[in-house]
C-alpha cells in the first residue's frame, strides 16, 4: 500500500519536498558547509560580486552572503517552525472544543476570533511588536498571537462537519466518550487537510518574518535574516545587485516549495477519498 | 434573445473602456504641456524632514528655514561667520546689553512692513514657545528703541548671542499673521509659501516686493521624501532638480550620470558613540577608553563612508577653530586596561569579571541607517576583543536613551550649528543639562563652561572651548568617530543650489534653471 501511495506522488510534491529538505539540511550543517562565518566583518572586501571566494558576492560589510544566507535559514525556516507548532499547540485544542461542544462558549469564542480577523493581520502584527519593542522573540510571539484565530476558524469548520456525519451519531450511541470520538474518528479525518493547511501557511510565515524584519522590527543587527539582509540591501542595490537578489531568491524557494507541498498535498487527498 | 443582449452589454463595455483610455492619455498630454510651460521658470527640490505644521518658534523652524521663505536677524557666512540679514548692524553696549539696527523696507509676506516692534514681538513669541529658543538666547528683555532700533538685554554675558540669532528658531514672522486661519504665517523671505502639505510637498514663490534681490525661480516646488532610495530615484528619474541627504554609496552611480551633478561639503555634524556612565560595564574609565581605542574609525572613514568625510578627533569639525585639537594617544594595550579594572579573559576568549560576562547593549536608530552600519563593525571589533555587544535598533533614540537601560549607544549630532561650541557644550556636558544623556558630571567642566559663556573676546573664547574639550576627553564620556560630508545631488541645468557646512540655507533666490 505504502509503495504503491509513493509510486502515485507526483513529481511536483516530490520536488517540493526536496527543496524542503535541501533547504533544512543546508540549515542544519551550516557551520560545515558555509564558506565563511556569516558575522565576519571585512570592511576591504565590500560589495564585491560573486567569486570563487564568495559564491554570492559580499555585503556593504564584507560579510559573504552565501554564508548569511546559509545561517538564515536557521533563523527564518526555525522560526517559522516554532510559530507554526505553536499556533498549532493553541488553535487545535480550542477548535476541538469549541467545535465539538457548540453553545454559549462556541459563539463567545467565535466572536472573539471575528474581531481579531477583522483587523488586517500584518497590521496587528506590526502594533503589537511595536508594543513589545523589536526583537526575534517578540516577533514571534506577536505572530502566533494573531495567527492562532484563523487556525481555530479552519478547524472548527473541519470540526463541525464531521460532527454532522451519522457515524459521529452511532459512535455517539456506541457510548463514546467526548475525548475518545474527538481522538479516534475527528483527529485523523482532519489530519490531513490540516497538513495541507500548515504547509501553506509555513510559507506564509516565513513571508511575515521576513517583512516584519525587512522594515526592522525583527532580527536585530548583524543577525543573518533573510528579511533583515533584504532591509540592510535597500541602500546598495543600484551599485550591487547580488546583496539583493540572492537573499531574495532564497526566500523565494522556500515559499514556492511550500505552496507545491501544500497544493499537491491537497490533490492527494481527494485522490485518496 | 439572450446572446443579443450580451453583444450589446459587450460593445458598451468596449466603448467605456476606450473612452476612459482616451481620456486619460487627453488629459495627460494637457498635464505635460502645462508643466512644459510652467517648467521654464519653477524648480523641484527633494528634501528629507517634512515640518509637521508653518509655526517657526517650534521643532518646525529649520525645516521652514530651509524653503527660503524665512529670514532672521543674522546670517552665517559659508566660513560661518556672522553676517547681516534683516538687522542691517549691530553693537555692543555693555556686557549684557546689545544694540541692532534692522533693515528698512522690509515687508511681511502679508504686505505689512517690518519695524522694531514686530520683530520683538516675535523674537518674544520665539523665547516663549521653544526652550531651546530661551535658553539659546538667555534673553532679559527686549526694547524697540525706535522704527529701525532695537535693544536687548540678557540675563548674563552671552557671548554667543550674535551667532545663536542666526538658529532658525528665532525666525522673524509677523506674529498676528497667525491668527488668521485662511492664509499662511507672514515671514520676510525671498519666497512666499503658497502651498503646504505636511509629509508631502511645500510650494513657494517668488515674493514681488521682497527687500533684497528678488528670487530668479517663479516658482519652487520642495518635496518631502523621507526615504533615501526614493529621493536618489526621483532625482535620477528627473521628477526632482536637486535632492538632499544622498547617501555615499550612491556618489559613483551619480558620477556615470552626465546629466546630474554630486555636490559634497564637510558638515559640522558629528556621528558618535556614547557611553553610560552610569552603566556598570562603563563606569569605569578603563573600559571606555578600550572601546575607544578599537573604534577603527579611518577604515570606516575609508569603506563605509567611503572617503566622504573626516575622521573626527574632538566633538567639532576641524574646519571650525575651535575644532582644532591635538590627537591624544592612548598607550596601554587593550589587555592591560581591561586587567587593571579586574576584568579577566574566560576559556571561550570572553572577558569575565566576578563571573559575569562582558555583554553590553548598543542602541541605534532606524533614520541615519550609516549609524547602523557604523555600530555592527564596533561590534565585530568588540567580539575579536572579547566584548560581547547585543545590537538594538530603536524607534526613537532619545526617548529610549532617557527611559531606558543602555550601555552604549550611536548618535549623531550637529555639534556647531549655529558656528559656536556653546550650544552643544552646554546640553551635553554640563551635569544638570536635560540632553546630558549618559550622565556626565563634571565640576571643573561646568565651571569652565560658565567662564566661556562670560568670555566675549573672540580668541580667549576659542582657547577655553579647546581646554573644555581636552578636559572633557580626559574622562572618554563619548567616542567621536567621523565629520560625515553632506552629500547633495542635482540635474545640471539647476544653478545656485549648493551642499554648505551650515544646514540652514537650501533654496534661496539665487537658484535658477537653464
Amino acid at each position: 500500500m505504502k509503495l504503491k501511495r509513493l509510486e502515485q506522488l507526483n513529481t511536483g510534491l516530490l520536488a517540493g519536498l526536496v527543496i524542503l529538505l535541501g533547504i533544512f539540511l543546508a540549515g542544519l550543517l551550516a557551520p560545515w558547509i558555509a564558506p565563511h562565518d556569516p558575522l565576519a566583518v571585512n570592511l576591504a572586501s565590500r560589495l564585491q560580486s560573486p567569486s570563487w571566494t564568495y559564491p554570492f558576492g559580499t555585503d556593504h560589510l564584507g560579510r559573504c552572503i552565501l554564508s548569511r544566507i546559509l545561517y538564515g535559514i536557521r533563523i527564518s525556516a526555525s522560526s517559522a517552525f516554532i510559530i507554526l507548532f505553536l499556533t498549532m499547540l493553541i488553535g487545535l485544542p480550542i477548535a476541538l472544543l469549541t467545535g465539538s461542544v457548540r453553545g454559549r462558549t462556541d459563539n463567545l469564542m467565535m466572536r472573539f476570533i471575528d474581531s481579531t480577523l477583522a483587523i488586517p493581520d500584518i497590521v496587528l502584527t506590526i502594533a503589537i511588536v511595536g508594543l513589545l519593542g523589536p526583537g526575534l522573540v517578540n516577533m514571534i510571539f506577536a505572530i502566533v498571537l494573531v495567527r492562532w484565530a484563523s487556525y481555530v476558524r479552519f478547524i472548527r469548520s473541519l470540526v463541525l462537519k464531521i460532527f454532522q456525519e451519522d457515524y459521529i451519531l452511532s459512535a455517539k450511541m456506541a457510548g463514546n466518550s467526548h475525548f475518545r470520538i474527538l481522538r479516534r474518528y475527528v483527529l485523523p479525518e482532519i489530519k490531513m487537510p490540516i497538513l495541507v493547511f500548515g504547509a501553506l501557511d509555513l510559507g506564509k510565515i516565513v513571508l511575515n518574518i521576513a517583512g516584519l524584519s525587512f522594515l526592522g522590527l525583527g532580527s536585530q543587527p548583524p543577525t543573518p535574516e533573510w528579511g533583515a539582509m533584504l532591509n540592510d540591501a535597500t541602500d546598495y542595490f543600484q551599485i550591487s545587485p547580488y546583496v539583493m537578489i540572492f537573499p531574495g531568491l532564497a526566500i523565494v524557494l522556500f515559499v514556492l516549495a511550500c505552496q507545491l507541498v501544500s497544493e499537491k498535498l491537497g490533490e492527494l487527498r481527494y485522490d485518496f477519498r | 434573445m439572450k446572446k443579443w443582449y450580451k453583444r450589446y452589454i459587450t460593445w458598451f463595455c468596449m466603448a467605456l473602456c476606450i473612452l476612459a483610455l482616451v481620456g486619460c492619455s487627453a488629459k495627460e498630454e494637457q498635464v505635460s504641456a502645462l508643466s512644459k510651460e510652467e517648467n521654464e521658470n519653477t524648480a523641484t527640490l527633494a528634501f528629507s524632514w517634512s515640518p509637521s505644521g508653518l509655526d517657526p518658534h517650534s521643532a518646525d523652524s529649520w525645516e521652514i528655514m530651509r524653503s527660503g521663505a524665512a529670514e532672521t536677524l543674522i546670517k552665517l557666512s559659508k566660513e560661518l561667520v556672522p553676517e547681516p540679514w534683516l538687522a542691517k548692524s549691530w553693537e555692543q553696549v555693555d556686557e549684557t546689553t546689545w544694540l541692532f539696527e534692522l533693515q528698512e523696507n522690509v515687508k511681511f509676506h502679508n504686505g505689512k512692513a517690518m519695524d522694531a516692534t514686530a520683530v520683538k514681538d516675535s523674537l518674544q513669541r520665539a523665547i516663549d514657545n521653544h526652550q531651546g529658543t530661551k535658553d539659546l538666547l538667555k534673553i532679559k528683555t527686549i526694547e524697540a528703541v525706535s522704527k529701525t532700533q532695537l535693544k536687548i538685554q540678557t540675563t548674563e554675558v552671552n557671548a554667543a548671542l550674535i551667532s545663536n540669532l542666526a538658529d532658525p528658531g528665532t525666525i522673524i514672522m509677523d506674529v498676528d499673521s497667525l491668527d488668521s486661519e485662511d492664509s499662511y504665517p507672514a515671514f520676510t523671505g525671498a519666497f512666499v509659501v503658497k502651498q503646504f502639505n505636511q509629509d508631502e510637498s511645500l510650494i513657494v514663490q517668488r515674493y514681488e516686493d521682497y527687500w533684497g534681490d528678488k528670487a530668479k525661480l517663479d516658482e519652487v516646488t520642495i518635496k518631502y521624501i523621507s526615504d533615501a532610495n526614493t529621493r536618489l530615484m526621483a532625482l535620477q528619474s528627473g521628477d526632482v532638480d536637486g535632492a538632499t541627504d544622498i547617501s555615499v554609496e550612491y556618489i559613483e552611480v551619480l558620477g556615470k550620470n552626465e546629466q546630474l551633478e554630486v555636490l559634497t561639503a564637510q558638515s559640522l555634524r558629528t556621528h558618535l558613540v556614547m557611553y553610560n556612565m552610569d552603566s556598570p560595564l562603563f563606569k569605569q574609565l578603563a573600559v571606555r577608553k578600550v572601546v575607544d581605542s578599537l573604534i577603527p574609525r579611518q577604515e570606516m572613514m575609508d569603506s563605509v563612508l567611503m572617503g566622504q568625510g573626516t575622521v573626527a578627533v574632538g566633538p567639532f569639525s576641524s574646519i571650525l577653530q575651535f575644532g582644532q585639537l591635538d590627537q591624544m594617544e592612548e598607550n596601554q594595550s587593550v589587555d592591560g586596561l581591561m586587567e587593571q579594572d579586574g576584568w579577566s579573559k574566560n576559556r571561550d576568549g570572553l572577558w569575565e569579571k566576578d563571573g559575569k560576562v562582558f555583554e553590553a547593549t548598543f542602541l541605534t536608530f532606524p533614520q541615519r541607517p550609516e549609524l547602523t552600519v557604523l555600530a555592527e563593525v564596533i561590534q565585530s571589533k568588540l567580539l575579536e576583543q572579547g566584548m560581547k555587544v547585543n545590537i538594538r535598533q530603536v524607534e526613537n533614540i532619545d526617548e529610549t536613551l532617557v527611559n531606558e537601560e543602555w550601555d552604549l549607544a550611536m548618535y549623531s549630532m550637529l555639534t556647531a550649528h549655529t558656528g559656536s561650541p556653546h550650544f552643544f557644550l552646554e546640553t551635553f556636558y554640563k551635569t544638570d543639562s536635560a540632553s546630558n544623556m549618559n550622565h556626565f558630571a563634571s565640576r571643573t567642566v561646568d565651571a569652565m563652561i560658565d567662564e566661556m559663556h562670560g568670555t566675549t573676546d573672540p580668541e580667549k573664547s576659542t582657547e577655553l572651548a579647546i581646554e573644555i574639550q581636552e578636559e572633557i576627553a580626559e574622562e572618554v564620556p563619548h567616542s567621536y568617530i567621523v565629520h560625515p560630508n553632506t552629500v547633495f545631488a542635482v540635474n545640471k541645468d539647476l544653478q545656485g543650489f549648493e551642499a554648505l557646512p551650515i544646514e540652514y540655507y537650501y533654496n534661496h533666490a539665487n537658484i535658477d534653471k537653464e
